[in-house]
């Protein structure tokens, strides 16, 4: 396990499955049950039906860059050796609406971080049963070409 | 929508700041107690009359109320707000001390902000919980990373460089040369800007706002009873305070880099009764050059993609048609967290204008030393995000 020393988590009963989730290297996001819309971040309530509960749905982890930061000073300490690093605002695959999160892009040189640049997930350890999802820059395009 | 219930029954009637330093070795509620005693003041009060006091924070980097209320001698207080929204909330501060005066809950409400912004930061959390766990794991630890990705993705739509954005430092840093609140006392010029260390591209050291030790303040009351006081009133002509999500998507814009102000901005002209052109100088929220940018835009006062051109045309200098950030803003003032715009408009707009520019007598628009826009008359006020804003007009 890689010992990083940033700012973790405090998992609650709402984002629970998503992190248990990525622990399990797998992305899932939360979708209602009722009208099959998808939200982000988790939350009790769908925001659109307003049906309590939902499905945590498996994601192909997939995602494009929409937005992004290169951060080159780490105001976190638990970053400082971790700089210059992205903070990328990602729109993930295969969402309806199309959801939002926050990410770091990571193995990819950050001058070369476009919006439009496609990534994919991955996790990455920081303590026993909790992993942080990370985006590389994605293999595989998409069979509309985008990423290409 | 209609023009708001709200329009003109109150008046901002005093201000008062402390001196912006580095490192006060003071108290925060001595340093509240100074700028709300000098606004307190400059209305031509005396603390006893003050039965409202609205205060906004962000972390615990404050005083609440009831220290300075317990500071000041106030008998008797109406009404408190000790909100926890930070920068987004200034315009929300005044707008709650003039719905307060409005609603006869209270008569002279006292708006301040207090903190060692510089000096006194609060130590690091070590989790990150609630919303917090979505932002501080993924080094989304300072405003820089929280707000760079809309300027970002604004700059690359739009073929903006960081070099454009040393416009935007430049212009600020010509008007506070003409303050003497200003932190920021030397011309900037673009290679200094663009041989400033990078913060969180797109920002360069010079692209982001300063942090401050001080404290600002300003009286707020009803039109009626403005008049009476010391100066000509600068009437609260419209209010917004709302917000929703930027970085989630939930926004409802048409862009991502559009902030909460393509929402606020139409109700805000509506609710006063004008249309943006109307405007004769804008005070606009810039805790990183590219934010003002999105700030003009969103709120009309420049095209979409347009606002580099228009600072660069001299547009929002102090002779342009659109004076943007008169005192040097957040960048080149101070970090008053966005109560420092609100007083430069207030003295704008006020009889006699100016008071802490370098005329020695009648303003005479000498850019050398007069910072007094010519003919002001209506002023919007904006904060983060357009998350709250205000028009105020000469009374």
């Amino acid at each position: 396990m890689m010992a990083v020393e940033r700012m973790l988590p405090v998992v609650d009963p709402d984002s629970a499955p998503f992190w248990t989730s990525c622990a399990e290297g797998r992305l899932t996001m939360q979708r209602c049950a009722y009208c099959g819309s998808f939200r982000w971040p988790p939350n009790s309530y769908c925001p659109h039906c307003h049906e309590r509960g939902g499905e945590w749905t498996a994601l192909e982890g997939s995602a494009s860059v929409v937005a992004y930061t290169v951060v080159h000073q780490a105001f976190d300490p638990g970053f400082a050796s971790t700089v210059p690093y992205v903070v990328a605002w990602l729109t993930l695959d295969g969402t309806e609406p199309e959801l939002r999160m926050i990410g770091n892009i990571v193995d990819q040189d950050p001058e070369r971080v476009r919006v439009g640049l496609r990534v994919e997930a991955g996790f990455m350890p920081v303590e026993e049963g909790l992993a942080i999802p990370v985006f590389r820059p994605a293999v595989h395009t998409r069979a509309d070409g985008i990423g290409a | 929508m209609a023009e708001q219930a709200i329009k003109d029954r109150t008046a901002v009637v005093g201000i008062g700041t402390t001196e912006f330093t580095r490192a006060s070795g003071r108290t925060v509620v001595d340093l509240a107690t100074e700028a709300s005693l000098r606004a307190i003041g400059d209305a031509g009060l005396v603390p006893e009359m003050i039965d409202g006091v609205v205060t906004h924070f962000w972390d615990p980097d404050t005083v609440p109320p009831r220290d300075v209320i317990q500071a000041l001698g106030v008998k008797q207080c109406n009404y408190q707000v000790y909100n926890a929204l930070g920068g987004t909330w200034a315009c929300s501060a005044v707008a709650t001390a003039a719905m307060a005066v409005h609603a006869g809950m209270a008569t002279h409400v006292l708006v301040y902000r207090a903190f060692n912004g510089r000096s006194g930061r609060p130590p690091r959390r070590r989790t990150a919980a609630g919303a917090d766990q979505w932002m501080d794991p993924f080094g989304v630890a300072h405003a820089a990373a929280r707000f760079g990705p809309l300027v970002t993705a604004y700059m690359e739509h739009f073929g903006v460089s960081n070099r454009d954005l040393g416009h935007v430092a430049v212009m600020h840093r010509s008007h506070a040369l003409v303050n003497t609140k200003a932190m920021m006392g030397k011309p900037l010029t673009i290679e200094e800007h663009q041989e400033s260390r990078w913060i969180a591209y797109p920002f360069r050291a010079l692209d982001c706002c300063l942090r401050t030790d001080g404290a600002a303040a300003v009286i707020v009351t009803s039109v009626d009873r403005a008049r009476d006081l010391r100066w000509s009133p600068v009437l609260v002509m419209a209010v917004m305070g709302g917000s929703l999500s930027t970085q989630y998507g939930t926004l409802g814009t048409s862009h991502v880099w559009q902030t909460n102000g393509v929402h606020a901005a139409p109700a805000l002209f509506t609710g006063a009764g004008i249309a943006a052109q109307d405007v004769d100088l804008a005070e606009l929220y810039d805790p990183f050059t590219g934010m003002c940018l999105l700030h003009m835009e969103d709120f009309g006062l420049a095209p979409e993609g347009g606002s580099v051109a228009t600072i660069k045309a001299g547009d929002a200098d102090l002779d342009g048609n659109m004076p943007v950030n008169t005192h040097g803003g957040l960048l080149s003032e101070a970090y008053t967290n966005g109560l420092g715009h609100v007083i430069e408009a207030v003295q704008q707009l006020r009889m006699g204008g100016v008071v802490d520019d370098l005329c020695e007598g009648e303003h005479d628009f000498d850019r050398s030393r007069c910072r007094q826009v010519r003919e002001a008359e209506i002023a919007l006020v904006c904060s983060e995000c357009g998350d709250s804003s205000l028009i105020l007009r000469r009374g």
